[in-house]
This record gives structure tokens, sequence and C-alpha cells, in this order.
């Protein structure tokens, strides 16, 4: 009688260490409601398989290499964002921003029955479908306190890809969209150029045309044109236009070089 | 990108001697002597006038004063040392005759000629052979007291540098410990660890204790290593084996370590701890920031008189920014600051980005058993 059966929790489980993950799942393995729908070892995995397989419910270790679960959780779809509960050894600071916004959260070595009181207050809020509010809370605070390194999360087909920005020559509005050029490759992103270059290095990345934007280290000549404009010659064989609108910032940058 | 310790002493070193010094240590001398030959006069009622006593005395205290640099100087490049003593005195012992001599001479001179202005007789070659002849011993024996003098103040000051340099390696060493100490403490580590072996007591009870027991060690081990300078290369592997044991059991697949250490290395002494640190930044920068299988290699091999080890890592390598000479990091800071008091010049150290990828580290010190 599959119509009678209540829907099940599906629950992802998200630690770089398989003995973290293990260690989850035992404790989970007894709760009739839960669904395991995955493990992954790392953020990229993470934020693709929300995508994939949809969990109600997250235990997202807080502290992973290259990606760590701040980031993931900014990267998340919110349609909808599933319950996270967040697993960490040891961050003072984390440990305060969850206590101010009330987002749960669980200590290693995790006890169980501090486990059993996470998943009852899961259980509430998936019942009661008051998602998240605080958790939206907790990220913008995140986000202005933890100034991330330059870098971008690009979504392909079935892959989530990390472009940082030393990686990248130059960037082009596309409508919508912004075009990372690293190397030949193209990365598309959903963002506006405007709010790109707020997040990247201004004695590095320079705005040169009101649609593109330039890495310094990249150029290799420049060639003035009589009307004022400007062709940049990249190293790697583009040949970009300094519009005379942006020529005096760029040239005033230049001087600053050694 | 390559480093290394490049140090050469200066060619031409300037003789280090503080004229303030020595002029004030003459001025007390003429001062005490004028005073005694003042005294000595007019207690044997010849009443000799105090400038004259003052005059005469001070000359004879400045003449050496001037000659002083000379004296040190000979006595500093031709040190009276145990393997060639005979040689060294076969020149001081003339050269200190002819110190005094000379020093006589200029004396004489001058205070015939001003006795002769004060008396009006004129100067005898006579008068002036004997005023060079009288209290030559006297001469010598102030030639030997300078170079004594020189050689005790040498002695002390490299004694005082010593006992600086002595206090300045246990600092050194300390602050390693407590590098070692963070590691193993460092709340990340440690409670990583201890959900592991959570973890492991219901899965794998066997497991679960003999990684408690690879934490403790690990922690004992540390505690117990105070005032420890040197220790065999093998005592400092056992130490990174039950550590990285413990990264092991955490990671699973994810960390292989790889090691190649030639038997007869195992022998060799090399500052306590001066591996931990390199190999933790090789597992947090080259292991914690990929997402494939890290490996991780440790050797070791005997060189031309050296010892030569290595941790390599197939992480990212080094930044493109990175700087070898201005090195930021407190750990490194201190490993090459151990490793230059304790071998000076003797030593090298290196970090490069691997052609294959990773970073390699290298560490070149005299091999010593």
């Amino acid at each position: 009688m599959p119509a009678l059966q209540p829907h099940k929790i599906r629950t992802l489980i998200v630690d770089d260490e398989p003995l973290a993950r293990e260690g989850l799942r035992q404790m989970l393995a007894t709760e009739g409601d839960i669904e395991i729908v995955g493990d992954c070892g790392d953020g990229f995995a993470a934020i693709v398989a929300s995508e994939t397989r949809r969990p109600d419910l997250m235990f997202l270790d807080v502290q992973m290499p290259e990606l760590d679960g701040f980031e993931v959780v900014a990267a998340l779809k919110p349609d909808p964002l599933p319950v996270v509960v967040f697993v960490t050894a040891y961050d003072q600071y984390a440990l305060r921003a969850f206590d101010a916004h009330a987002v749960d959260y669980l200590l290693k070595p995790v006890d169980p029955a501090r486990f059993q009181t996470a998943l009852a207050r899961a259980r509430a809020s998936l019942q009661l479908h008051q998602l998240n509010g605080n958790l939206m809370a907790l990220l913008q605070e995140l986000r202005e306190q933890r100034k991330p390194a330059a870098r971008f999360l690009v979504r392909t087909a079935g892959r989530v890809v990390l472009v940082r920005a030393e990686e990248i020559d130059w960037i082009s509005a596309e409508g919508d969209y912004v075009c990372l050029h690293v190397q030949k490759q193209k990365h598309l992103l959903r963002e506006t150029l405007n709010t790109v270059e707020q997040q990247l290095d201004p004695t590095q990345f320079v705005r040169i045309h009101r649609s593109v934007i330039v890495n310094l280290d990249r150029v290799k000549e420049l060639e003035l044109l009589s009307h004022g404009d400007g062709v940049l010659l990249l190293k790697e064989g583009a040949r970009l236009t300094l519009s005379r609108n942006y020529r005096p910032r760029f040239a005033a940058l230049f001087n600053n070089r050694p | 990108m390559d480093t290394e310790q490049n140090h050469s002493p200066a060619p031409h070193q300037p003789l280090r001697l503080d004229w303030r010094i020595v002029l004030l240590g003459w001025t007390l001398f003429g001062l005490f002597m004028a005073g005694q030959a003042y005294f000595v006069s007019v207690r044997f009622g010849r009443g000799m006038a105090w400038s004259l006593a003052l005059l005469s005395e001070m000359l004879y205290a400045y003449l050496w004063a001037a000659l002083t640099p000379l004296v040190v100087w000979l006595g500093r490049r031709y040190r009276l040392e145990r393997q060639h003593l005979a040689g060294r005195l076969a020149l001081h012992v003339p050269a200190s005759l002819l110190f005094a001599m000379l020093h006589k001479a200029i004396y004489g001179i001058a205070i015939l000629h001003i006795r002769a202005q004060a008396s009006g007789n004129p100067v005898t070659g006579e008068a002036f052979f004997q005023q060079v002849m009288t209290f030559l011993d006297y001469g010598v024996l102030l030639y030997w007291m300078i170079i004594s003098i020189d050689y005790a103040v040498d002695y002390y000051r490299r004694y005082q540098e010593k006992a600086l340099r002595a206090a300045q390696l246990e600092t050194q060493l300390a602050h390693a410990q407590l590098q070692a100490l963070k590691m193993q403490l460092q709340p990340h580590f440690l409670f990583n660890t201890l959900n592991a072996i959570s973890v492991l007591i219901q899965k794998d009870p066997e497991l679960a204790r003999h990684t408690l027991g690879r934490l403790s060690d690990l922690l004992r081990t540390t505690l117990d290593s105070g005032g420890v300078q040197f220790v065999t290369l093998g005592a400092e592997l056992a130490f990174l084996d039950r550590y990285l044991q413990i990264e092991r059991t955490r990671f699973g697949d994810r960390l292989q370590v790889e090691m190649e250490i030639a038997a007869e290395t195992t022998a060799a002494l090399i500052p306590n701890l001066i591996l931990q640190p390199l190999v933790e930044n090789a597992i947090r920068h080259g292991v914690s920031g990929q997402r494939g299988p890290a490996i991780l290699k440790i050797s070791a091999q005997r060189h031309n008189g050296n010892l030569h080890l290595e941790v390599r890592d197939n992480g990212r390598g080094l930044p493109p920014a990175f700087d070898p000479a201005g090195q930021t990091g407190i750990g490194l800071r201190n490993t090459r600051g151990r490793l230059e008091q304790l071998y000076g010049r003797d030593y090298r150290l290196t970090l490069a980005t691997a052609e294959a990828g990773g970073t390699i580290v290298t560490l070149d010190i005299p091999y010593r058993v």
C-alpha cells in the first residue's frame, strides 16, 4: 500500500572523511523515516547531488578541501533549499554565527543524544514547511565576514567547476550571462559584469570596455588608435578593444605598476 | 623556484676595536703612573714637579695608545694558538721587543727635547741610548699586556655569544615543540580524530583502540621531548608514522604515503621535530587542497657526506606569487632559523614546484651519527 506510506525524508550526507560519513550513516540507519539518497566526499559533488537527488535534509561538514560547507550552501538553488544541519570539528566563529541565527549544528565527535535533538528539529521544520529563513540570514553574515579569494563556481552538464580569478584571461558580458575566458575555454555564469567586477582584485582586473574586464597579467601589447580607442593584445591571442572612456583609468593603473 | 642559503663572510673585516676604550684605558694608566712617579719623587725628596710627571707619563701612555691598534692587529692576525704556538711565539717575542724599542725611541726623543728645553743642556746620543734602554722590559711587558687584554675581551665576547646562541636554540626548539603540540592539539585534527575513533568503536573496535593508542603516543612523545636538540632520523620517522597512521585512518584511500629511507640513514642525527612541520605543510597544502588521492613521498639518502631529505606531495604546488626568500609561514621561518643556528652555512632548504605538479621540499644537512 504505497499510498499510505508516509513520505520519507530524503537525506544527503556530506563530509570529506569517509569515517565521518559512515558515522552519520550508522546513526541514521535506525531511523525508519530517513532515506539516505547519497553521500558526498566534497563540496562539488554535494552541489551536483543536491540538484539531481533533491534531498530534504542535508548533513554538511563545514571544513572541506576546496569548497567548504558555507560555499556549498551559498551555491545551492533555492527551489526549495533543503534543511541543513552543519557538522563541524571546531570553528568558534561558525558556532557563534549558528547560535545567532538558530541554525542547527552538530559537533564532532557526534553525540548520539545531541544527534537525536537535531534530527527532531529537522523533522519539525520539514513538517511545518518553515524552511531556512535563518539559513539565508546566516549566509548573508558569512558572506560579509569571510571575504573569500575571488573564485567562481561554474555549472556545466552534471558538473560543477571551480574557476580561480588568477586563471581568468578576460571576462565579457553576454546578455544575461557573464563569460569567463580561461585559455580558449568559455564558462558562462548567470551574473552581471558589475557583480563579478566587485569580487575581483581591482589592481589585477580592469574594466576596459562597457562589457569587458581584462586580467592585466595577460596583456602583451597595447596599440593606441588615433581616435582615442586602443587595442589590447593578450598573450593567448585575443584582441580586445580598450574604449576611450576607460583609457584614463587603465593608463593610471599602469603608471603605478613597476 | 629555488632558494639557497647564501652567506659569505666579509673578506676584509675592519679591526674591531673601540678607540674610546683604548684611549680611556691608557689615560687611566697614564694618570696612575704620573701619580706614582710624583709620590715616589716626593717621598725620596727629589721634588719632581707634578706637571712634569703628568706630561712625561701621559706622553708615555698615549704613545702606547697610538701603537695599540697595531699590536692588537698583530695579536689577532697571528693568534697564539696551541697548534702553532712555537711559530707564533717566534714572531711575538721579537715583535714585543721591537715595539718596546720603537716606543722608547719616540718617547726618548720627545722627553729629552722637553727636558733640554727646560734645563738648557743639549741632547746627547748617549742620553738618548740610555733613555731607550732603561725600562725596556717594562715596554715588553706592556706589549704582552695589550695582547692579553684583547684576548680576554675576545674570550668573554665569544662566551657571551655562545650563551646567547644556546638560548636562541632553546627558544627555537621550544617553538618547534609548541608547533608540534599545536598540530596534535589543533582542534580540527584532534576532534576529527576523536570523531573517527568514535565511529570505529562500533565498526572496528580493534582499529579504534589502535588509533587511540597512536593519538596518545603522539601527545606523549611531544610532551616528553623537552630540551632534546637531536634525535635519530629513525626516531623522527617513528613519530611521523604515528601521525600519518592517524591521517590515513581519517582519510582512507585519499592519502597514500610512500617512504624511501636508505637503511643506513636511520641512525643519522637530525634536529628534533624538524620534519614534522614540513610533512604537516605537505598534508595541509598538498593533500587537503585537492580531491583526488593524495600522494605523500618522504625520502632520505646519504649523499656526499650530507643527509638528503625530501618531502613531496602531489597537490597544487606553490602559488605563482610565492616568494621563497620572504617566507611568510611562521613554521618555515622557525625551521630556517633553527637550521641556521645548528649548522651555520652547512645546510640547504629548498622549496620548489615539481614539473609533474605538487611541491618538493628538500633539506640537506651534514650527515652525523
